[in-house]
């Protein structure tokens, strides 16, 4: 498969690549998080349902060791939602877990980041933090993680 | 088949308010309208419905439609807001070859062409037949025509608009060719019927 922006012109490409990377630091936040930064914004524009949000299965597939051959690892529930800003711009949104406020949520913030003035800022204020607070969790869980590690190694055995 | 990122979302409304309600809903009336033929069904109508179609071929297509039912529209049916509709409510692949389609939709004048051009399932799988819907102006006042067969206590008279002779022709030929062929709904504002392959249908005499 071809990647998906790999034909399209420059500036579409990039604002596909941010917009990719916010709407992971959306889906990892946490609900509360969401509501905060909605609670800050001076407005909360109105916006319609395309697709109230609703809770599915998908399953995560991997590669061993990260490179070698494709497997099921197991299912897991997401929940998704589509809205529409009152002045046209459409956000999506798929959260891991079943709470359906997040999904909307992300898909609200999805919008409203995807705005000509406005964008930027939101997401220089609120969502740049949040991707340092989830990067810093992340950093911290992986040194832990190798402070544990434990390098198995067989000594040659002797032929006699 | 066409990919999701290929969507623009600013011409999609909303399907269904409640969404597994209304599509049950909607399921319940097509299974009334195909054990009673030629009985208008009262359809619940999505939140939105593009440009150019009716609430109730909508409807059926949320209802019906998903992945795995390849859709053919005919190029007259809707615009392009009606294909983006369908293909994020449903996920369903559109196809340019009516032969390919597991349902189809169309307006009244071309629906028989279609019909003729439609899967009729094959004999150990009668159920592999396609499915036609056809939006009509209004499902009275038009061509009377007197069903029977299954489902059909004696004959009901019925007289959708808008459709031609030679769409009921077709309507006959398909009916020949039971347990093959294909069955069909007729849709028109928040209402539609159903015409099952089973049934039998003549043309009335006008006068």
């Amino acid at each position: 498969m071809t990647h998906p922006s790999s034909a399209l012109p420059r500036e579409t490409a990039d604002i596909t690549a941010r917009r990719r990377d916010w709407l992971a630091v959306l889906a990892r936040a946490s609900r509360c998080d969401l509501e905060a930064v909605l609670a800050d914004l001076p407005t909360v524009p109105g916006y319609t349902l395309l697709r109230p949000p609703e809770s599915g299965a998908i399953m995560v597939r991997a590669r061993a060791g990260g490179s070698g051959r494709q497997f099921n690892l197991g299912e897991a529930s997401v929940t998704r939602c589509t809205v529409r800003l009152d002045e046209g711009t459409a956000g999506v949104a798929y959260a891991l877990g079943r709470d359906r406020r997040h999904a909307e949520l992300a898909a609200v913030l999805d919008a409203l980041l995807q705005a000509a003035s406005g964008g930027a800022d939101l997401y220089e204020h609120h969502i740049r933090p949040l991707a340092r607070q989830q990067q810093a969790a992340r950093d911290l869980r992986s040194r832990q993680a190798a402070a544990t590690k434990v390098d198995f190694f067989t000594l040659v055995r002797g032929d006699g | 088949m066409s990919q999701m990122s290929g969507l623009d979302l600013r011409q999609v409304g909303r399907g269904f308010v409640d969404p597994v309600a209304g599509a049950q809903e909607v399921f319940r009336a097509t299974m009334s309208a195909l054990a009673r033929p030629g009985l208008a069904q009262a359809i619940t109508p999505p939140g939105d419905v593009p440009e150019g179609v009716s609430p109730a071929l909508v409807a059926l297509l949320l209802t019906l439609a998903d992945f795995e039912t390849p859709l053919w529209l005919a190029p007259d049916l809707g615009d392009e807001s009606l294909r983006a509709y369908v293909r994020f409510h449903t996920g369903v692949p559109l196809v340019d070859d009516p032969a390919l389609a597991m349902f189809a939709a169309s307006r009244a004048h071309g629906a028989g062409a279609v019909l003729a051009q439609l899967s009729i399932g094959e004999d150990r799988y009668p159920d592999r037949s396609a499915t036609l819907l056809v939006d009509v102006p209004a499902l009275t006042g038009g061509q009377g025509v007197r069903a029977s067969g299954p489902g059909i206590r004696n004959t009901v008279t019925l007289s959708p608009a808008g459709l031609s002779t030679a769409f009921w022709q077709a309507m006959g030929e398909n009916h020949r060719l039971y347990p093959l062929g294909v069955d069909c709904f007729l849709c028109a504002g928040h209402e539609m019927m159903g015409l099952p392959r089973s049934s039998a249908l003549a043309l009335m005499v006008e006068g």
